[in-house]
């Protein structure tokens, strides 16, 4: 029999027997994620059954990050109903208004180990792939079964590798990668699969660009996307004063994947995704005559500090193009902290940037940044469906944090190595 | 007969020779203070089939009540008012990231001058009056002063207030105020121009001189003045955007009543649901466990404000229980927060830092109460409903006691800290 | 130039209210900026009665005591009138909320008269002569307006009113 992927091998541990590609296995997750935008319901549901206990409430964690801080009375209430929820059933870990996004938290707290199992009801729970960790998005009846009973059905997918090779230049980034692999792949090109990132070009990608490419993997159809651990998730634990990890869960040289595609990330350029499909990419420098109203920074794709960082390396000592505005939304409170410490926060303050509170944001809650008919935004989001941000006579663009922050500059989608040669 | 500042203001911009309490008159203004509220009388305007505003220049558009936008219905009146305001040649157009609350901006930015008259659509147009000027809310009956740039105003008697003495730590402007309102209620100066003077008001910043100023409307007030003096030709400095005129009151002039207040006696007070007229002594609050801190606000957004919360919260945490939302009124006073370290202080302690505007003090934009839940709040109203569902509950106090309270998960004066 | 005008003496049944009935009791702030104001009348006075809103009829007469109106400068006067509120008489106004309300064209009158009058009661209020006339009789003084806000009452508000301005200006 040939060898196992990464996700069989973290399947198989938690059916407790070995398991393959294709098969039904029913799990008890390591992590039970919920949001303030499905914990309303979650709750209607196991009224509506009846369930007074919870099956493991120690494995539970809520985060608020889609709407808050609360936008209205009745998100407000759900807010408080959430917090009165968490008491009741012994849920002590409640991540509260300003900790910022689901995602961005359990990564960088290093609450979630590699080769566990988190599930949320959030269709970018796979960005914690990144750390091979295998995070994985479900509905709200679902989650509240698993909530109920601490166990769900899941049908072991099949992996589409991506072969990283070389490096980045210059101004290309993570994101360009990924909106290049879904140009080649489509929206549908791994659909219900694992999307499984590795090759010699993977070393070099830190930790902030590995979330990017596992949180886009979604736009792919996937199921979950996973990295390869390496010495750069044991840094990034280590640094967490986690040394003692578990075996690191690695593919076999030799299991069966579904398709191998190979990615030079030596030839990556930035890239923008037009409206209304991820898919729709072109080159950045096609875009020249698109002029824009909001650039938007922020998000489980690109709201780290690392984005942060180039951004304010774009705007220091510059001002927004007239007519633009700048949004930027930290993904979480301890991203803010360190573009505070670090003097980050300052340059893009002083550039003209409007900084909010640690969240999901402008993304898909509509609020703290919401757009007018006809407008034109540029964003480090993942998603720019008709009507994402919540306008549907709104054109929202996908770009890198460069490409965003360049565009800010010029108030017309712009390349970041035109700004940057000059 | 002599005659006071806002009767003096109102003859000159009428052409009258004099004015009196209680005459109408057609004035002239010279600024119109405006946030994307602009855009909810467009129609208005354009009904008037005067196609230009009477002079752009006179305008002043900072949006900051639904920003950054919150909904729908909020990008859109921003949009509008940014497609007005490029139509129309408003130059003095403060995008997000720029601006912040228009009444801080328009101080900031040195469009509020003495001998002046500025009219805007909000409630809260008084607080400039901290400057000389008399500033009045038109409420949303403002297009017709866009096309002509005029308006009609009874003429109000004026009352003097006296504040006098040196306050005990963490005592400030807000607590003169809540005591004031406390004293007289909520109606105790029914449209009254406000005159501040005394020992208190004289050696305050203009900063503590805007929360004067900006409270008087929650006694019914018209508006409230603090006559122009050395710090207020200090603040002016440089900044003013034109020549102009100090009016004070002339010594006989006719005030309908004068209070007293000995700041001295005061201790913080706290104002208790459902009134800003409901200021208790701090003392007497009792145990009130709170769900939420906002730190904010035309009343408390500025520097010295953000600094007094920083100096009790730095080196602390917040409530475990507690939310902390804090935004700085201006965008200027966000860089100023950040370049000082405050902001870096405030994130240390678990305060949640948002950007500048009017947040969560009107309860539709963002930090809006669940059922059931309190607040304790730098703002400067806390009516029923105000920042959530009916039985939310606000309850009103200075910046050290908010910061105070935050700590400590319940309403606490810092000297109890 | 003909302009319509409306009477200012209205007939019509009467709901109390008290003291300091705040603009955000009256008018969530939610609809400030709303598109949508279709929930609006059901949610006026929210903050008081959510069922209150549903008992108001068209004509009716809201009496209220002191201070009425106070608070944030809000189009209650108008959504009160959508609601079908004809007038409002009070024993004194928040300056703001009287300033909208004569600018949005809705008659009040400032008249000491709310412990005199119970909910249902048919009273009489003559805008323009300042008088609120009572079931027994009574007939009692409110504080009355120059000709120049009636003139705007009158034609419907400073709109309607700046517009004949205009006008009568451009001759």
């Amino acid at each position: 029999m040939s060898g196992r992927t990464m996700a069989e091998k973290i399947f198989s541990r938690m059916a407790g027997r070995e398991v393959r590609a294709g098969e039904f296995v029913e799990v008890s997750p390591d992590w039970t994620f919920s949001l303030d935008d499905g914990i309303g319901l979650i709750e209607k549901y196991l009224a509506a059954h009846g369930v007074t206990t919870l099956a493991h409430p120690e494995r539970i964690v809520l985060f608020y990050d889609h709407y808050a801080p609360a936008d209205t009375p009745l998100h407000g209430t759900i807010h408080r109903n959430g917090r009165l929820f968490a008491r009741r059933h012994g849920i002590f870990r409640l991540h509260d208004v300003g900790d910022g996004i689901s995602h961005q938290v359990a990564t960088e707290t290093g609450l979630v180990q590699p080769g566990q199992v988190v599930v949320n009801t959030d269709s970018h729970t796979m960005t914690i792939g990144a750390t091979g960790a295998l995070g994985m998005g479900i509905g709200a009846s679902e989650m509240a079964f698993l909530m109920a009973t601490g166990k769900l059905w899941f049908r072991v997918p099949t992996t589409l590798k991506v072969n990283l090779t070389g490096s980045l230049a210059p101004w290309a980034t993570a994101k360009d990668a990924i909106l290049s692999l879904i140009r080649t792949l489509t929206a549908r090109g791994a659909t219900y699969r694992i999307v499984e990132f590795g090759g010699e070009g993977l070393g070099r990608l830190d930790m902030a660009s590995r979330m990017t490419l596992c949180n886009m993997a979604t736009e792919l159809g996937a199921k979950s996307s996973l990295i390869e651990p390496d010495a750069c998730t044991a840094a990034h634990f280590a640094a967490l004063g986690r040394t003692e990890l578990p075996t690191l869960v690695r593919p076999d040289s030799d299991c069966r994947y579904d398709a191998i595609h190979p990615l030079d990330l030596s030839s990556v350029q930035p890239m923008v995704a037009r409206p209304h499909r991820v898919d729709n990419v072109v080159a950045a420098s096609e875009l020249h005559d698109v002029a824009i109203h909001q650039a938007f920074l922020g998000t489980c794709t690109n709201g780290r500090y690392e984005d942060l960082v180039v951004a304010a390396g774009i705007l220091k000592g510059r001002r927004l193009a007239p007519g633009v505005r700048m949004i930027v939304t930290p993904a979480s409170r301890e991203v803010y902290r360190r573009a505070i410490r670090s003097g980050v926060l300052e340059i893009l303050a002083d550039a003209g940037c409007t900084v909010t509170t640690a969240g999901c944001g402008a993304c898909a809650g509509m609020h703290q940044g919401a757009l007018g008919d006809q407008e034109v935004c540029i964003s480090s989001s993942s998603r720019n469906f008709l009507g994402r941000m919540g306008n549907r006579n709104a054109l929202v663009y996908l770009g890198s944090p460069a490409t965003v922050s360049a565009s800010a500059v010029t108030g017309r989608i712009t390349d970041p190595r035109e700004l940057t040669t000059h | 007969m002599g005659k006071t500042i806002a009767e003096k203001i109102l003859a000159r911009h009428a052409n009258c020779p004099a004015v009196a309490p209680g005459d109408y008159v057609t004035a002239d203004v010279d600024m119109v203070v405006l946030s994307e509220g602009l855009s909810l009388v467009l129609e208005d305007f354009r009904s008037l089939g005067r196609g230009r505003v009477f002079d752009p220049e006179r305008l002043i558009v900072s949006p900051c009540q639904t920003t950054p936008s919150k909904d729908l219905s909020a990008a859109f009146h921003s949009l509008r008012t940014r497609q007005f305001v490029q139509e129309q040649g408003i130059r003095n157009y403060f995008e997000i990231g720029r601006g912040g609350i228009m009444h801080l901006v328009t101080a900031e930015n040195g469009f509020a001058l003495p001998g002046e008259i500025l009219v805007g659509s909000d409630s809260h147009t008084c607080t400039n009056g901290a400057l000389g000027a008399l500033c009045v809310s038109l409420g949303l009956g403002f297009a017709p002063t866009l096309a002509t740039g005029q308006t009609w105003f009874k003429v109000p008697h004026t009352a003097r207030v006296v504040v006098e003495g040196a306050a005990r730590p963490w005592v400030g402007a807000k607590d003169v105020m809540l005591h004031l309102l406390a004293e007289k209620g909520s109606d105790g100066f029914l449209y009254q121009s406000i005159e501040f003077y005394g020992s208190f008001v004289r050696d305050a910043p203009m900063s503590e001189r805007f929360v004067l100023c900006n409270m008087a409307v929650e006694a019914g007030a018209k508006t409230g003045i603090v006559p122009p003096d050395e710090k207020t030709l200090a603040y002016l400095h440089g900044r003013a955007k034109r020549p102009f005129e100090v009016v004070t009151s002339d010594p006989d002039a006719d005030f309908i009543s004068e209070v007293l207040i000995d700041v001295a006696a005061l201790e913080p007070l706290v104002a208790l649901p459902d009134n800003p007229a409901n200021g208790v002594p701090i003392s007497q609050v009792g145990h009130v466990a709170i769900d939420q801190v906002f730190i904010g606000s035309c009343s408390n957004g500025r520097i010295e404000d953000l600094r007094i919360c920083a100096s009790i919260l730095e080196g602390r945490q917040v409530h475990p229980r507690v939310r902390v939302v804090l935004m700085p009124g201006s965008h200027s006073v966000y860089t100023q927060a950040a370049r000082e370290g405050l902001l870096a202080t405030f994130a240390a302690a678990g305060v949640s830092v948002g950007p500048a505007g009017c947040g969560a003090c009107a309860g539709f934009n963002v930090g809006v109460l669940g059922d059931g839940e309190r607040a304790i709040s730098t703002a400067n109203r806390n009516f029923k409903g105000r920042m959530g569902p009916p039985s939310s509950q606000v309850y009103l106090a200075n910046p050290a006691v908010a910061a105070a309270s935050a700590v400590a998960g319940h309403i606490l004066s810092p000297a109890d800290l | 130039m003909t302009h319509t005008t409306q009477a200012l003496s209205f007939q019509g049944r009467v709901w109390t209210l008290g003291d300091n009935i705040d603009t955000d009791m009256i008018l969530p702030g939610r609809f400030l900026y709303a598109i949508d104001k279709q929930a609006l009348r059901q949610a006026l006075f929210e903050g008081l009665d959510p069922l209150f809103a549903a008992k108001l009829r068209d004509g009716d007469i809201v009496v209220a005591g002191r201070n009425f109106g106070c608070g944030s400068a809000r189009p209650a006067a108008a959504a009160m009138r959508m609601a079908g509120v004809c007038c409002v008489v009070a024993q004194s106004f928040s300056r703001t909320f009287l300033r909208g309300a004569i600018d949005s064209g809705v008659p009040v009158l400032e008249c000491d008269v709310v412990d005199r009058v119970r909910d249902g009661d048919m009273i009489r209020v003559d805008v323009a002569g300042a008088t609120v006339s009572l079931a027994d009789g009574s007939v009692l003084p409110g504080n009355p307006y120059p000709s120049f806000v009636l003139d705007i009452l009158r034609i419907g508000g400073i709109l309607p009113y700046t517009r004949q301005q205009l006008a009568v200006s451009a001759g």
